[in-house]
């Protein structure tokens, strides 16, 4: 039993990051996956991993890709997190045989785990990491001084410019190893491995800045472990003291001798609360309810909206959006909007913003409006905006879908080749791909015909500080857009512009309501009770 | 031991030569092969890379033999004809002003087809070293990874000037040079590390500008050198964006004001002349071949946005005299709004002095977004223009630029899918007449479709962009700017 401890913790905590991330941050999972394509070409490969750290980077959006199932993300993570306890395990007992302080080699991992719960921290540093971890294993059982001086050199170079920054760790504990665990003290090699590794460390990433396009800071920490690429380093920096002075510890504190059980059980709790802690203090749920909408805008479950908000009504113009969307959908907005908090005309149509998150969103609803301009220029933006430079899969999809709207079967055709390269969008490029250039089947299309027929195509200049002139023109130019009419009255109801909605409400006569909806009964009743005054 | 290794060789040897297919009892078809790009019956110059295509459908395979006068290459792919770097070069020196033949036959259904024969004739001129232009998604308000990047023409390599990576979050954009010479450069970039930079004594001499003044309505964009490279024209443009809702309309980028000044390098000093900062909206500066005159583009203002589409530009110019910095009295038209009925945008000279090559699209001033867009020539001498229907596409034909014998030019068309900008080279005889263009060589033809960048801005350059990039990047991420000052002249 004593033996199989440490798997035993291992398998413990890999259960936890799995069970924590397959059910608790799924949609933080989603939302990660949504904003990368990864694509199986060569030319991909080269322009990512052309770069410092690309090999790393890599790896993780290939990883990252698999996050479009959470659970398979989930089990993703928790291995990589295993794997890094373990690789530190291993270094650690390389310095010290035997030791009962094994848990402390999970403190990287917890460190990593609290990290990955900011949806901006991106795998690859922690594929980074265990590149790293996995080089100085590799230092461990090369026997030759001189050898090991070659693949400390030689290794540093390669690891940074495949892993980026981890290459730190690599060098450093490598110079531990050379010391501690090869007991080198005297020997020449170990004198030059050491003096070498130390002035790789401190010069390759400013020699490098001679020929990367990128600025020294990114250089030296690692340009792709998260999502911006300016960000405060420190977190980074707490891994990587914690994995390069857990094997030092190992050293320095005393072995347990007496009350070993106690002291197991009390380390044991120890990492339990420290995962607690560490884990409990980042997560948000309420980034993880914004992710839901999201998502579930994104995969059209306008029920599973409507059920949430019963259960809690969201309250963030994103979140409140997405409900009113799922509304109209589902034909209840004119009925039940008021049933539940509204943001004003925020939370029906968001102003846009220079990011890569809420235009996405508002971008969905512009879609099923009809505005498909409109629709592809938010999603265009969204992506254009995203920190890492990635191209997004959601976008690629919906630009795709606007243009085969649009009749632009060209540039439709260009995105769904793109997304015929990726696993998990290649299905719905190789569904789409028949429909261009067949005017019948787009049109016969129960989303794409519908979407065409509401589609202006008078030109007019969009404005969004115009939002209610706009919906008009959408709603003129095709009155059997029902939902135009919905967002229009409701737009007119938010803004308090009820003389508007007045004027407007007798055009909703032949849109197929079998009863006047409630929120406008209370309104002409309002209004009749106003002008009665 | 050696008898085995002969074994091997030959053996690969075979097994390599037996992956080719034989075209046996192939169909005849009296059209030309549907290959992309399209390089049939094209002119090209004499130093270019080679011009790999693939077929435009999906094929079994796909078979070319390259002939010359004196050899002939012959090639196979699935898809692919990707042609020998050395073999392609010998082929063009070979057949300097003379046809190589391209015979092509297609594998389909297990039966070959072969094509009508066609020719690529190789002019005696050259074209200059390379091409420097900006890749960008072809967006709206934001923008991702973008970068001015500077492409061999002889062969494939491609090396970035400056990426936006290098100032995290800029934008990078103008970027201009003195008659095709890089020693002298201009380029911008935005942000909230924005400059203009300016390298006018070649390589370590680049500088930080902030080319705002109190007297002028924005920074300076457009740029364009005078020959002799002490001065450079620029626009100063207050530009808006607004966005179209009908389908095949995108974007309008549109000008609030503007106005053209002209960049003293040697006094660092803004030329302010009042002809040029008049209440009409002045636009993209280009002096003359021998610098005696500036070109631009004028309209009449508008009110915005409700009259954008009444917002027409002519081709305008005024004498300069380089040795005092000064212009000329009077603004003469040399194509008016009234002639076309149409908007004059990116009106560049040949080097030559002979032509005038402009883009002429329905109204305002940025082209890329006018599908109508189409490049004309305008006959220096006898004031004539005409459309360049040999090189013109029912798509979007826009930014230009002359190589420096004049023999070339290098435009930017979204004839491919109608929205990512590639680069396509025509050549202009001595006559006037232009050939069928051919798009800039690709080492891959399909990966254009996986290329999400536009092609934005090409600028020939006769020899590689030397500039110092960290030095740059350096001065760039400081706050200190040199100012420009200004000078009104008469």
């Amino acid at each position: 039993m004593k033996q199989y401890i440490n798997q035993i913790f291992s398998l413990i905590f890999g259960l936890s990051v799995f069970l924590f991330f397959a059910f608790f941050y799924q949609y933080h999972l989603f939302y990660q996956e949504q904003y990368q394509l990864f694509l199986f070409t060569g030319e991909y490969f080269r322009q990512t991993v052309w770069h410092v750290g690309g090999l790393a980077g890599y790896i993780g959006a290939f990883l990252t890709q698999f996050y479009y199932y959470p659970k398979i993300g989930a089990l993703i993570i928790a291995a990589l997190l295993v794997i890094i306890q373990e690789l530190m395990l291993y270094l650690s007992t390389m310095l010290k045989r035997q030791s009962y302080w094994t848990l402390l080699t999970f403190i990287p991992s917890i460190i990593y785990w609290r990290l990955l719960c900011d949806e901006n921290t991106m795998l690859t540093g922690v594929v980074a990491l265990v590149m790293a971890l996995l080089a100085t294993g590799f230092y461990t059982l090369v026997e030759h001084g001189w050898t090991r001086v070659v693949t400390l050199l030689l290794g540093s170079f390669i690891l940074y410019y495949f892993a980026g920054g981890v290459y730190i760790i690599f060098i450093f504990l490598s110079i531990i190893l050379e010391y501690v665990y090869f007991e080198n003290f005297r020997e020449v090699s170990a004198y030059v491995g050491c003096i070498g590794g130390i002035l790789i460390a401190v010069f390759l990433p400013w020699a490098t800045s001679y020929i990367a396009q990128a600025t020294l800071p990114n250089l030296y920490w690692g340009s792709n472990y998260f999502r911006y690429p300016v960000t405060n380093h420190s977190t980074f920096l707490l891994i990587w003291i914690s994995v390069a002075l857990i094997p030092f510890l190992f050293i320095i504190i005393p072995e347990i001798k007496k009350h070993v059980i106690i002291y197991t059980t009390a380390e044991f709790i120890g990492i339990a609360a420290l995962i607690v802690l560490a884990i409990g203090q980042v997560y948000n749920g309420k980034k993880e309810n914004l992710m839901y909408y999201d998502f579930m805008v994104r995969a059209k479950q306008w029920d599973l909206i409507i059920d949430k908000a019963n259960h809690k009504s969201p309250n963030t113009p994103l979140s409140v959006s997405a409900l009113n969307l799922a509304l109209c959908q589902e034909g209840k907005l004119a009925d039940k909007m008021f049933n539940y908090y509204q943001h004003g005309p925020q939370g029906l149509l968001p102003d846009f913003q220079r990011d890569f998150t809420l235009p996405l969103m508002t971008g969905e609803i512009y879609y099923y409006l009809g505005f498909i301009n409109t629709a592809q220029r938010y999603a265009f933006e969204a992506m254009e905006a995203v920190p890492d430079y990635q191209k997004s899969g959601r976008v690629i999809k919906r630009l795709a879908q606007t243009n085969l709207i649009n009749g632009e079967y060209k540039v439709a055709l260009k995105y769904l080749k793109i997304l015929q390269k990726s696993l998990f969008y290649r299905k719905f490029a190789n569904k789409t791909i028949p429909l261009l250039w067949n005017e019948k089947a787009i049109n016969d299309h129960p989303e794409y015909g519908w979407l065409r027929k509401c589609r202006p195509t008078e030109d007019f200049l969009f404005d969004e500080n115009e939002k209610d002139v706009m919906l008009n023109k959408v709603f003129n130019h095709y009155k059997q857009n029902r939902m135009a009419y919905e967002y229009l009255m409701a737009y007119y109801l938010l803004t308090d512009n009820l003389q508007k909605f007045a004027k407007f409400f007798p055009q909703g006569a032949n849109i197929g309501y079998d009863h006047i909806p409630y929120t406008y009964q209370q309104a002409l009743n309002y209004i009749q009770a106003n002008t009665r005054k | 031991m050696m008898k085995r290794i002969y074994f091997y060789l030959i053996l690969i040897l075979l097994v390599f030569s037996s992956c080719k297919k034989t075209v046996r009892n192939p169909q005849i078809s009296n059209e030309y092969p549907y290959i992309y790009p399209d390089y049939v019956n094209v002119t090209i110059p004499c130093n270019i890379a080679p011009l790999n295509f693939i077929s435009g459908v999906p094929v079994e395979a796909i078979d070319a033999v390259i002939k010359g006068n004196k050899s002939k290459i012959h090639l196979q792919g699935k898809n692919l004809i990707q042609i020998s770097l050395k073999k392609w070069q010998k082929l063009l020196k070979e057949n300097k002003g003379g046809d190589l033949n391209i015979s092509v036959c297609i594998l389909d259904s297990s039966k070959w087809t072969k094509y009508k024969d066609f020719a690529i004739h190789v002019s005696k001129d050259s074209i200059d070293y390379g091409l420097v232009y900006r890749l960008i998604a072809p967006g709206y308000e934001t923008y991702s990874k973008m970068g001015i990047y500077e492409r061999n023409l002889s062969n494939f390599d491609q090396r970035p000037i400056i990426e936006n990576t290098l100032v995290t979050g800029s934008c990078v954009n103008c970027h201009a040079f003195r008659h095709n010479n890089p020693d002298c450069i201009s380029m911008h970039v935005r942000g909230s590390h924005s400059a203009t930079v300016l390298q006018t004594k070649g390589y370590g001499s680049e500088k930080c500008y902030e080319t705002k003044t109190d007297r002028t309505i924005s920074s300076c964009v457009y740029p364009y050198w005078h020959p002799d490279g002490r001065y450079i024209a620029y626009s100063n443009n207050t530009t808006k964006q607004v966005f179209h809702s009908a389908r095949d309309k995108r974007v309008e980028v549109v000008d609030g004001a503007s106005d053209i000044v002209v960049y003293d390098t040697k006094e660092n000093k803004l030329l302010l002349c009042p002809r040029l900062m008049t209440s009409s909206f002045e636009t993209f500066p280009a002096f003359s071949a021998d610098g005696t005159k500036l070109y631009f583009c004028s309209s009449e203002p508008k009110r915005l946005p409700d009259e954008y589409k009444e917002i027409k530009y002519s081709l305008c110019s005024i004498s300069f005299n380089a040795k005092d910095g000064t212009f000329g009295n009077k603004v003469d038209t040399v194509i008016s709004v009234r002639q076309t009925g149409k908007s004059i945008s990116f009106p560049r000279p040949s080097y030559d002095g002979k032509y005038l090559m402009f883009t002429l699209s329905d109204y305002g001033n940025f082209s890329i977004w006018h599908q109508e867009a189409d490049l004309y020539l305008l006959d220096l001498k006898t004031k004539k223009y005409r459309s360049i229907k040999e090189v013109n596409s029912p798509n979007t034909e826009s930014f230009h630029d002359w190589s420096s014998n004049s023999r070339w030019f290098v435009f930017s068309s979204r004839r491919d899918d109608g929205l990512y900008t590639r680069l396509y080279i025509a050549s202009i005889g001595k006559d006037g007449s232009v050939t069928k263009p051919f798009m800039l060589p690709q080492k891959n033809p399909i990966q254009n479709t996986f290329n999400l960048f536009s092609y934005n801005i090409p600028e020939f350059v006769i020899r590689p962009v030397k500039i110092k990039m960290k030095s740059m990047g350096s001065k760039l991420l400081k706050t200190t700017r040199t100012k420009f000052e200004y000078k009104e002249v008469k």
